[in-house]
């Protein structure tokens, strides 16, 4: 419809900081959909430009769909690697404490590249870890469904521990839970958690049910989990 | 106007006509014509073993209770969040819910009825027992098979 930029344009970027405990859906200038994960940032042009690479770059964790234009390449800068794609879905989680980043691949094919010169293209229903210690992609088959329900506001679990669960739940619901209980530590869980009809205190009212235990919340925001007998 | 957008919601029904299909498809099947979801212990409720059901247009709660039954498995609904869990015995499911019970309130100073944060509360003659949050709320699971005679205990150290 409209076509108002030309190549020689500055490029003005817009940076979203999402909190911990929020998520936020962004639709770029191409009409491609970001949705943002808790505590995740992206920094993106108020304009792509008209020719050359869509580029935008990500700290956190990001479920993208593309849309396809050929002539100009999707790309997702996120710590030491790029993702470069023509028209597809996908999510990109990373952490820049200790250089983690993955890509899951819904649909479509996308090329990663490491700052190392390494280079991996990604098949639907597979994930490539960037791993820091060896300079390389991993590549595995995974059920994309446990890695992308987060953008429709579900946790999917896989005889996940419950370390693993807590650590979601403090993401979604800016909350901290510290832990003092062995036995749950050692639990693990299946199934799915409806973010939006849930809380914390709602899915350890439930667990206690499984493995008993007792919590308090303090006045920090922080859960603290013991033993059932003090 | 609200309490008619209310029971519509109360009887949002669930059909199924399975056999010999997974546990876990089943309840694939459930989420998909709710707005329930379901967690479960993984290495204490095995969700792979085969079922046959058929209901037509029933409540969840008589959905759950055709699954389940004699399957050693029950289940606690709370907030539309539903988690399995063995059942202690499956000949007396009655007698294994009575021996626990989850049990929250709020703790109010009797004079201006502010909530009391860092109240103690005991199961008398024992020292288990839960401590008030911020907000003057605890919750705690009472387990025993004498939990009908339980006395509890409030105390609170004022200021």
């Amino acid at each position: 419809m409209y076509n108002l930029e030309s190549v020689s344009q500055p490029i003005t970027f817009h940076t979203l900081n999402i909190p911990f405990g929020k998520t936020f859906k962004v639709t770029l200038s191409d009409g491609s959909i970001v949705h943002l994960n808790a505590g995740s940032s992206l920094k993106y042009p108020q304009q792509f430009n008209t020719t050359g690479n869509r580029k935008v770059f990500l700290q956190g964790e990001a479920f993208f769909k593309v849309n396809k234009d050929e002539k100009r390449p999707f790309m997702v800068e996120a710590n030491d690697i790029a993702i470069k794609v023509l028209g597809t879905e996908f999510n990109v989680n990373t952490s820049s404490l200790n250089h983690y980043a993955d890509c899951i691949l819904v649909e479509g094919s996308v090329l990663l590249s490491s700052n190392n010169g390494n280079e991996v293209i990604l098949s639907p229903n597979e994930k490539a870890t960037w791993d820091i210690t060896s300079k390389a992609f991993n590549i595995s088959q995974i059920n994309t469904k446990l890695y992308t329900s987060w953008v429709h506001g579900e946790l999917i679990f896989e005889d996940s521990n419950f370390s693993d669960i807590s650590n979601k739940l403090t993401q979604f619901y800016n909350i901290k839970i510290e832990n003092r209980n062995n036995s749950l530590k050692t639990q693990k869980f299946s199934g799915t958690i409806s973010l939006k009809h849930s809380s914390v205190e709602n899915i350890l009212d439930l667990l206690i049910n499984d493995t008993p235990f007792s919590y308090i919340k303090m006045d920090d925001n922080t859960i603290i989990i013991s033993n059932n007998q003090p | 106007m609200l309490l008619s957008a209310s029971s519509i919601a109360q009887t949002k029904r669930i059909s199924l006509d399975v056999k010999e299909q997974s546990f876990s498809d089943v309840i694939n099947q459930i989420e998909q014509q709710s707005s329930y979801r379901v967690i479960y212990n993984s290495s204490k409720i095995d969700t792979t073993k085969k079922v046959t059901i058929s209901v037509n247009k029933q409540s969840l709660e008589n959905t759950l209770e055709k699954l389940l039954e004699g399957s050693g498995v029950s289940y606690v609904l709370k907030n539309n969040q539903i988690l399995l869990i063995e059942s202690k015995s499956s000949s007396s499911d009655l007698k294994s819910q009575q021996s626990e019970r989850l049990i929250s309130g709020k703790v109010l100073s009797s004079n201006n009825n502010f909530p009391l944060p860092g109240a103690t509360i005991l199961i008398k003659g024992t020292s288990a027992g839960a401590i008030t949050n911020i907000e003057g709320q605890f919750t705690y699971l009472l387990k025993g098979n004498n939990i009908n005679n339980l006395i509890l205990e409030v105390s609170y150290l004022g200021f």
